[in-house]
């Protein structure tokens, strides 16, 4: 178990719920990963159709924590109506926080994203800022009232895991109290599983599952890829080395093996 | 009078508050259902649930009206 914001739960894994092939696969996949909390969105209500409520009925049978975002915002006063929305909807005050700059990049705009934070954090809300690894940026997040912080590991949806593994591992040492999450580009299990060696709380992903060939086996990999980089971390990863060093013990070298030494 | 439901322009009989309007939601647009979760924004300002009998709907105002959806 491990604290996230005021919640107990056991995997580190966070989760989307989008861009899976049906919604039977979406609640298979989201259960074979194990993960404890799922993104969700809100959107405007079909004019054809029932599917929001298709949805919130799926949501309840997984009857795990809900973390909406702000999906599509591109202002601070829209991400701030949003998460008031997101509040009274799903009945939680954890908001993922996205407030997009550059729809080209999907990269968070990040004066819009500390100005909302800064209002949601009065109000009472739990705030999960979508970030970039900028290191003031990810300071003056905490200091309107984050406990969590989820910088990039690489643009939305590309799968190209950790872009800059030297910043990312710099916000962990100098941030320690912070609740660290990558989130957004993560591919491969790998990925996932170095943001976690890095020493990071915890990976959110979506796209890397809903758009593997096999959405339930690829939800099961991540999952277990986060538990493997946690332990990984937790025991402690050995230095690298510039030079060879013998794994087998060199006392009791049989004297074939001396012969040869000049 | 006319409003924007969802970014579609629709002409509706004038109501004394959202409750009202939300009452009669299929008789003045049939396509539109009134789901069971939402939350609404008008003119871009979130009213709360408790809000409805206190708000009404003017000329050209917009409404959204928002549901649970995937998300990432």
């Amino acid at each position: 178990m491990w604290k996230i914001a005021d919640r107990e739960v056991n995997s580190r894994l966070l989760i989307g719920s989008a861009l899976y092939p049906s919604p039977d696969i979406m609640c298979k996949a989201i259960r074979a990963s194990q993960s404890d909390i799922v993104t969700v969105s809100l959107r405007r209500q079909a004019f054809d159709g029932a599917a929001g409520e298709q949805f919130w009925n799926l949501l309840k049978e997984l009857d795990i924590n809900i973390l909406p975002n702000t999906a599509g915002c591109h202002s601070a006063k829209e991400a701030i109506t949003t998460a008031q929305m997101a509040r009274e909807l799903f009945n939680t005050n954890w908001i993922k926080l996205e407030v997009i700059g550059d729809d080209y990049s999907l990269q968070p705009d990040p004066f819009a994203l500390l100005e909302a934070t800064q209002e949601l954090c009065v109000q009472g809300f739990e705030v999960f800022p979508y970030c970039t690894d900028d290191f003031v940026l990810c300071e003056k997040l905490l200091a309107a009232g984050c406990r969590i912080l989820m910088p990039w590991g690489a643009p939305i949806g590309t799968g190209k895991g950790l872009m800059n593994p030297y910043a990312l591992k710099q916000l962990r040492q100098r941030l320690p109290e912070a609740t660290l999450i990558v989130d957004a580009g993560i591919g491969a299990p790998s990925h996932a599983s170095q943001a976690m060696e890095l020493g990071y709380d915890a990976v959110l992903l979506n796209t890397a599952v809903a758009s593997a060939n096999k959405p339930i086996a690829m939800g099961e990999a991540m999952g277990l890829a986060v538990q493997a980089g946690r332990l990984a971390y937790e025991a402690g990863i050995i230095q690298e080395q510039e030079t060879a060093q013998p794994s087998t013990p060199t006392l009791g070298t049989p004297f074939w093996h001396q012969d040869s030494t000049p | 009078m006319n409003i924007t439901l969802n970014g579609k322009n629709i002409k509706i009989t004038q109501y004394k508050t959202l409750t009202d309007f939300f009452a009669n939601l299929k008789e003045e647009n049939s396509a539109l259902q009134l789901p069971k979760q939402f939350a609404v924004a008008l003119n871009g300002n979130f009213v709360p649930r408790e809000q409805y009998d206190k708000s009404s709907l003017r000329e050209g105002d917009e409404l959204e009206l928002l549901v649970p959806m995937q998300g990432g």
